[in-house]
């Protein structure tokens, strides 16, 4: 698939293989359990090399993640039973961690028996022996490691093409309702907010340099509030330059984008008297990266949009060409749980308060969760071979803002900077364990990405994750708790030994 | 010497079968809807049917000189440690519809790989490519070459070059490299004055497309003396620090060197970096640039006046990517063309 990887050198003779399993216990539980079970006499199989954890909930992924790249056939985790943790409460909130890492791994088509979980306490000898003997099965199973070895997966491609909107979309897009009027509203209330000191700066849109574009206007000057404007391409979400400035900020917000606010509210990013939200309520925008896909061309090839009722004529390289609506919105506003924001401060012109989701992003995701799990994975490393590490996913999202960011972390170095195609999956799924439960799907990801790789797949998988297990509603509500800073005793765990 | 033929449209496929015959074979495809160049074995058809409409690649023609990832040299475990230099490819190759900004680029960086380090891999990908031309004759709205002093229609820096003419491509073969590659090619036909005048029509044609311009010289005087304008802070306020225009760019050229070691080797590779990212050059200590405009304006300073100051060209060939696939709109032409017209503030 690629000619970057470098090879394996380290070649299995055939019938020779033992796995290689990695082990990660915490020191109180599992730990004293693998040390009873030696002492006992207990007999188990010699495959697991053991790390020894202060706690399961100091596990990272990224610490499976670099065991399997660089060889481990099979990585387990052992803790103590939830109630148990010599520290209360670490092994509730590892739980949260491992239901979202498993579910992801799940659906990338990591094979379940690679990364396993169980719960031993210092007690149980026998059990650990049980454990360790059922996780060298399940490995023998699925064989030795080639997960990460780019020459055993072929190239898949699946396309979306056969999932369609269901729905008639119906709202009224950004920018096509009484527009002048609101135009003229908020420059006058970013000017009133600048010039009467409410705020240090103002987050909008101002027109593009290009056709079919929006530029982002961060600005002081009062005068500047001339140059905002609304239209169907504003399409950035603004709310990502809130941590950048501490001080006093009016930001234009869709309702996608008030969203990310909340969540930023969540995580204490921001305060909530720092921050003067106006809304503008958004029927949807205008996805042009989509029409591209669907009539496969070139911005550049676009001379005209022009939406009509529920249509959208396109005039491209002279013919004309129409649209229905649901096939020109951006995929998000498809599934918009909120048209006008929640908190809103200000906001120009009419809210829209119905909401009719399509499900279209998770429909696309259980059609492609159809696929057999090594399809899933050669998909991804497909899509990922193309990935050229310029980070705009991560820097353009709104809920990405550590100081520092574990890829750019180099001692230890977790994911390699390097753009191979395993290494852009691993950054990746590692992204995308870090925003569950915070990320809303805004999608500004997909949309940044020059590779057009359908991150937005990933971003609903994470949103249907921490829905189905958590019970969260990302950037509903302010007083909510990040679902993976929190735990539920009741939490479900299947798959856990 | 400069020689010009002809070439009917009809026997292009003849002609790039005659080429590919010869050398390895490189002209644009695109999938997923990304272009770049890729090698042509029996793909043809679909090369033709590309070079008919495309306007330029996604990925710019400098990622075969300046490799996005390139292992350098292996360090092998063993009785003792040995290091195992990776081998320099030499075989040719030929690259078909290189556009006049892509080869501008590719003249910039040759003097950044050969001022005081001969780099030998950049060198031998430049020693062993011959550049085929291919002249714009509908270029983008996000082009500004002609503000760069290049002609859209007819690359400087290639061994030949084609201007398509409606039913036939004027040749314009400018090197030996060039003459070499197509003396036994018995496809193309002596030129007329017809053709001659038609091309340079299509020339001009070709440049008066162009809708977007900078004013270079202006930008490089101000440039030179504006470090610490304030206009920085306001300009970059919006950029995110990603990689998209750096990597994208033709003539961007910072790379950083990593060890990725397993349990049998290690390698040294090195791999794009770029001034936008906030742990740029942090290796030695620190990242001297900590703030966002000091970044961004070390991207633009560097192709406009340090590149200048160094080797007399402009860093930009005004290809137009970093406008176009910019996720926020942060407009090159845009910055230069706000540029204040005042004494720095020292």
């Amino acid at each position: 698939m690629e000619e970057k990887e470098p090879k394996r050198e380290e070649k299995v003779e055939e019938g020779k293989w033992k796995p290689n399993i990695l082990g990660f216990l915490c020191r109180w539980c599992t730990y004293a359990g693998a040390d009873l079970a030696g002492t006992s006499r207990i007999k188990y199989p010699s495959n697991i090399r053991i790390i020894k954890v202060p706690c399961s909930g100091r596990i990272n992924p990224l610490m499976i993640f670099k065991a399997l790249k660089d060889g481990a056939d099979g990585v387990l985790v052992s803790g103590c039973h939830p109630g148990d943790c010599h520290y209360n409460e670490g092994n509730y909130y590892a739980r949260r961690r491992f239901i979202v890492l498993r579910k992801l791994l799940d659906f990338v088509g990591m094979p379940f028996e690679r990364v396993r979980f169980s719960w031993v306490s210092a007690a149980e000898g026998a059990k650990w022996a049980q454990v360790v003997k059922e996780v060298v099965k399940g490995v023998e199973t699925v064989g030795p490691n080639e997960m990460f070895n780019p020459e055993k997966w072929l190239p898949v491609d699946f396309s979306f093409s056969e999932i369609s909107p269901q729905k008639e979309y119906h709202y009224p897009i950004l920018g096509t309702v009484d527009n002048e009027t609101c135009i003229k509203q908020l420059r006058e209330v970013a000017k009133g907010l600048l010039e009467s000191k409410k705020v240090d700066y103002i987050f909008g849109y101002e027109a593009g340099s290009i056709d079919f574009k929006t530029t982002p206007l961060i600005t002081k000057k009062p005068s500047d509030t001339s140059r905002l404007i609304i239209n169907p391409y504003c399409t950035n979400n603004l709310t990502k330059y809130i941590s950048d400035y501490p001080s006093k900020i009016g930001v234009v917000v869709k309702g996608c984008d008030s969203r990310s606010l909340v969540d930023l509210l969540q995580e204490n990013q921001i305060k909530r008297e720092n921050v003067v939200i106006i809304a503008l309520p958004c029927g949807g925008v205008i996805g042009v990266e989509r029409i591209l896909e669907k009539l496969q061309i070139e911005r550049e090839d676009i001379k005209n949009i022009e939406i009509k009722g529920q249509m959208v004529d396109l005039t491209i390289n002279g013919e004309k060409k129409s649209l229905p609506l649901k096939e020109a919105v951006m995929e998000k506003c498809l599934d918009c749980q909120l048209h006008t924001a929640k908190y809103a401060d200000i906001i120009i012109g009419k809210p829209i308060t119905e909401v009719e989701k399509d499900n279209f992003s998770e429909r696309a995701v259980k059609a492609f969760e159809n696929l057999p799990a090594e399809k899933r994975w050669g998909f991804w490393l497909y899509e990922m071979n193309r990935c050229i590490r310029c980070y705009a996913c991560r820097n353009i999202c709104p809920a990405c803002f550590c100081e520092r960011c574990f890829a750019d972390c180099n001692q230890p170095e977790w994911v390699s900077p390097i753009p191979t195609a395993t290494n852009n999956l691993l950054y990746q799924l590692m992204r995308i364990f870090d925003v569950a439960g915070r990320c809303v799907n805004c999608q500004e990801c997909q949309r940044v990405c020059p590779m057009n790789i359908p991150l937005w797949l990933l971003t609903t998988k994470a949103e249907m994750i921490v829905k189905e297990y958590f019970h969260h509603i990302p950037g509903d509500n302010p007083e909510d708790i990040p679902p993976l800073a929190t735990y539920n005793k009741e939490d479900k765990e299947d798959f856990i030994l | 010497m400069m020689e010009t033929l002809i070439l009917k449209k009809s026997d292009l496929s003849a002609f790039l079968k005659a080429i590919a015959e010869k050398t390895e074979l490189y002209a644009p495809l695109t999938h997923k809807r990304i272009g770049q160049f890729e090698k042509i074995k029996d793909n043809f058809e679909a090369a033709i049917k590309e070079l008919s409409h495309y306007k330029n690649t996604k990925i710019s023609i400098k990622d075969f000189f300046f490799k996005p990832c390139e292992a350098m040299f292996e360090v092998k475990k063993g009785e003792q440690l040995t290091i195992e230099e990776y081998p320099i490819e030499t075989k040719p190759r030929a690259f078909f519809g290189v556009r006049a900004c892509d080869a501008k680029a590719l003249s910039i960086l040759d003097k950044v790989f050969s001022w005081d380090y001969l780099d030998s891999s950049y060198l031998a990908a430049r020693e062993r490519s011959s550049l085929i031309g291919l002249g714009c004759i509908n270029p983008c709205s996000t082009c500004f070459c002609t503000s760069l002093e290049i002609e859209p229609a007819s690359a400087v820096d290639v061994d030949i070059n084609f201007i398509d003419l409606g039913d036939r491509y004027f040749v314009e073969v400018k090197t030996d490299k060039g003459q070499n590659l197509i003396q036994d090619i018995k496809l193309c036909t002596n030129s007329m004055e017809e053709d001659k005048k038609l091309a340079e029509q299509k020339k001009k044609e070709s440049r008066d497309k162009i809708s977007r311009f900078i004013d270079a010289k202006r930008s490089v005087r101000i440039l030179a003396d504006n470090f610490e304008d304030p206009y920085w802070e306001d300009v970059a306020r919006k950029c995110i620090d990603c990689g998209i225009c750096t990597f994208l760019c033709p003539t961007c050229h910072c790379f950083d060197i990593l060890d990725e070691a397993s349990r049998a080797f290690s390698r040294r590779c090195r791999f794009y970096d770029a001034c936008s990212f906030k742990n740029f050059t942090k290796m030695p200590v620190e990242n001297p640039r900590e703030e966002r405009y000091r970044r961004y304006r070390q991207r633009i300073r560097h192709k406009y006046s340090y590149y200048v100051e160094n080797f007399g060209v402009i860093a930009c060939v005004g290809c137009g990517r970093c406008i176009e696939y910019c996720p926020v709109n942060l407009d090159i032409t845009r910055t230069l063309n706000e540029l204040p017209e005042r004494e720095a503030v020292r």
